[in-house]
């Protein structure tokens, strides 16, 4: 095994394991729309601050690879790709944040925390999706990475329903019915970004830059 | 559309019994450089010769195919070689300046055909040595014996001695593997300069080399030419296994 083998192989275990630290933030939050509860909440406000470190460090070795090993090719790709999920993954994190912060600001708002419950369904599968891109990157599986945004689409067609669910509920606080919508939207951020680490998974098995956006 | 240098059509080649080069179909464009790459005896640089028919020089070697340059087969017979070499002129691997002046060097070519004026002589020097961007480093000691130089100094001059010749191709085998680092970019950007009037050949074992100053990347295997595409998508996205591996040093 070359030396610039058993870097790349380092550096994609490290965005696996951002991955998996993104997805458990993601699951944490399920259970708080399901339980809300202080400590877990501050538990993943807490943690946000592992992912960000989980990217400035492959964002290092991502640097040091190429200018000391040259990489080109698919290797080049590799690098480059561990580089944009990264950044992605961040994002993600950053949502699983702000979804902690909604649950602390509303635990004393009733009203709120059970129209909350209804969104962990949608959560779920939020986690679901990010768990099968992990398996994508890990296998350079094309096809799974061709498939897995049809789920963004069902994700999206949720999100409305729990639009009605918020409006049907009548939410009285005009405010509070804002920060709900803020707050499905994080998810909806959040599978958009997902969908963005598929196109980098497509782009590192084929050398194609593909837009799932403009697929329809 | 860019023109087309030389168009090569089932090229073979035999050293005896054993075939160097094995049905090559290619079409190298002017005005561009054109980077052969693949491991050792894979045929690159015995394609490189066959394009100023170095090789007849060789026993026993056979070739079959055209090799159309400018629309004339050059492995023709009735094709007067000496015509053909001021042509398509070459640079080799170690810098090999003739055992005299710098001046001399330059003047060399120009003379054997009958150049005599002074005159003229002086400006083939010196127009030579500007585009080989040697004549600031030299002006002054032109008379100076040429073997005198910096190995650097000495491949630049053999590429002066080739352009006074108003070559239109230019063939190097490994033009800087000889050279320090400092040389070996000097050389380079001069290839990158050179190649508005000219159309470049170059045969290199460095990778790096061939993706800096290539924009065509012939990848050879075993006397058959494997990939050929721009150097952009041979480094970047190769479509065969087998230019991969070679190129990421995966190979063998």
């Amino acid at each position: 095994m070359l030396k610039l083998d058993r870097k790349l192989e380092k550096l994609e275990t490290s965005v696996r394991h951002m991955g998996r630290q993104v997805i458990e933030q993601h699951k944490n939050c399920e259970v708080l729309f399901e339980h809300p509860e202080k400590s877990l909440a501050r538990q993943v406000m807490h943690n946000d601050e592992i992912i960000n470190n989980y990217e400035t460090n492959i964002n290092e070795q991502a640097i040091a690879d190429i200018v000391l090993l040259r990489p080109i090719a698919t290797d080049l790709r590799r690098v480059i790709v561990a580089i944009k999920i990264a950044s992605d993954l961040e994002r993600i994190g950053d949502y699983a944040k702000s979804m902690a912060k909604f649950v602390i600001k509303n635990l004393d708002n009733p009203a709120t925390l059970k129209i909350l419950k209804e969104a962990s369904f949608i959560q779920q599968r939020l986690v679901k999706m990010l768990e099968d891109i992990m398996i994508a990157y890990k296998q350079k599986d094309v096809s799974l990475a061709y498939e897995i945004p049809t789920q963004d689409k069902e994700l999206e067609a949720l999100l409305q329903d729990f639009r009605k669910i918020v409006i049907k509920n009548n939410v009285a606080d005009l405010e509070d019915a804002f920060n709900l919508s803020a707050l499905y939207r994080t998810i909806g951020r959040s599978s958009d970004h997902a969908v963005n680490i598929c196109e980098h998974i497509v782009y590192l098995c084929k050398g194609i830059q593909y837009d799932f956006d403009k697929e329809e | 559309m860019e023109d087309i240098k030389f168009e090569v059509k089932h090229l073979n080649l035999y050293y005896g019994d054993f075939q160097a080069l094995k049905d090559l179909n290619i079409n190298i464009k002017a005005n561009r450089v054109t980077a052969l790459i693949g491991p050792s005896g894979c045929g690159k640089s015995t394609f490189l010769r066959t394009l100023n028919r170095m090789n007849d020089l060789v026993d026993g070697v056979k070739i079959t195919g055209e090799i159309n340059m400018d629309g004339k087969n050059i492995l023709s017979d009735k094709i007067n070689t000496i015509d053909l070499r001021t042509k398509v002129g070459m640079v080799f691997q170690k810098p090999n300046p003739f055992p005299m002046s710098i001046y001399d060097n330059i003047a060399y070519g120009p003379r054997c055909q009958g150049v005599k004026d002074k005159k003229i002589l002086d400006e083939i020097v010196e127009s030579s040595l500007k585009a080989a961007a040697l004549w600031d480093d030299v002006k002054d000691r032109l008379n100076k014996n040429a073997l005198g130089m910096s190995g650097g100094q000495q491949q630049r001059l053999c590429i002066a001695r080739a352009i006074a010749m108003k070559p239109e191709v230019i063939l190097m085998d490994e033009p800087t593997s000889a050279l320090d680092p400092i040389a070996t970019q000097k050389i380079e950007e001069l290839i990158d300069i050179l190649k508005k009037d000219y159309t470049i050949l170059i045969v290199t074992h460095s990778m790096q080399q061939a993706s800096r100053v290539s924009d065509d990347t012939a990848f050879f295997l075993l006397g058959e030419i494997v990939e050929f595409d721009s150097t952009l998508n041979i480094f970047s996205n190769p479509k065969n296994k087998k230019t991969e591996e070679y190129i990421t040093g995966r190979f063998g």
